[in-house]
């Protein structure tokens, strides 16, 4: 299964601010906490930089990147829950693990927003198929969301923080 | 556990450790999570969610001990909260019946690597902030 991506969300601007946020161990502790909530198999966080979601946090998976993916696969605060992926596993929408398919069963993602855009997603995988997902999915991956968000915001501004002082002491030196 | 908890200073309280709360309180059916600052007078709330939340929030109007706030709680899971050697504060889970297990006990320990760098982060902020305020003020003295 492709994981939809509507001409309108097509447009949504591929965001490169959050480009200073790399992989962290803060963010691997969010997905680890989704995993176990949710009674997932893997957890993954991802940033949209240069076409391809790149993952920032990760648990239960070596997931690296959705390569092929064009952009944000949501709209603002949509989630959305695909129970059986498993049939056609060589998709845009599978997650690749030293360039070869994370198997994935099942899954449900829900966007990142930074200043009101889309700039990355954050998923709770399954290695089998789900005929239904409970409540408990949905309210993990709700609450997950502004914990990733609040992370990725702490990070990009110390690292921008960090970058204008050197900047500034070079200036000095200068 | 005697220590004795005070109001959040309004710096206190952040809507990223309650959004953290919220998470361990949905990831492991707790009914009460906090995440708390040591200040010089004790535990402050920076972060609360659940359904105790409620209880907890009137409790913070008087000086109470932990023992008393905890008292309505069948069963409570706690880690100190630190930043370098340095304790900074504590994240607890509550129940108020039936045991945590191993795996509310795993999430416990990743919500403690979650609230001490969002801890961290905030407290640089706020030190970046402080610092800028005070150069604009000698600027204009």
């Amino acid at each position: 299964m492709v994981l939809t991506i509507s001409a309108e969300l097509r447009r949504l601007r591929v965001v490169h601010r959050l480009g200073a946020v790399q992989r962290s161990a803060v963010l691997d502790a969010v997905c680890e906490i989704g995993m176990l909530g949710a009674g997932a198999d893997f957890a993954f966080c991802s940033l949209v930089d240069d076409l391809t979601h790149r993952v920032v946090g990760r648990a239960g998976t070596g997931v690296e990147a959705f390569p092929r993916l064009p952009g944000p696969v949501l709209g603002l605060r949509r989630m959305v829950f695909a129970g059986d992926m498993g049939g056609e596993a060589a998709t845009a929408g599978h997650p690749m693990v030293d360039g070869r398919l994370e198997r994935m069963g099942a899954g449900a993602v829900a966007a990142l927003i930074h200043e009101g855009e889309a700039v990355g997603m954050l998923g709770l995988g399954w290695r089998r198929a789900m005929p239904a997902f409970g409540d408990e999915v949905t309210t993990v991956l709700r609450r997950m969301v502004p914990v990733a968000e609040a992370v990725m915001q702490s990070e990009a501004a110390l690292m921008r923080m960090a970058q204008e002082a050197f900047r500034h002491l070079e200036r000095v030196r200068g | 556990m005697g220590r004795v908890w005070h109001r959040a200073e309004g710096s206190g309280r952040s809507g990223a450790l309650d959004a953290v709360c919220a998470l361990g309180v949905a990831a492991t059916g707790a009914d009460l999570a906090i995440v708390t600052r040591l200040g010089a007078e004790g535990h402050g709330i920076a972060g609360m969610h659940g359904s105790l939340a409620e209880g907890w929030s009137a409790l913070l109007d008087e000086v109470v001990t932990l023992e008393q706030a905890l008292a309505g709680a069948g069963s409570v899971e706690a880690l100190t909260l630190r930043v370098g050697d340095l304790a900074v504060g504590m994240v607890l889970l509550a129940r108020r019946e039936g045991a945590f297990g191993a795996r509310e006990r795993a999430v416990l320990f990743r919500l403690q690597v979650v609230a001490e760098a969002q801890m961290s982060a905030e407290d640089v902020l706020a030190d970046v902030a402080r610092a800028a305020f005070h150069r604009i003020e000698s600027a204009r003295a």
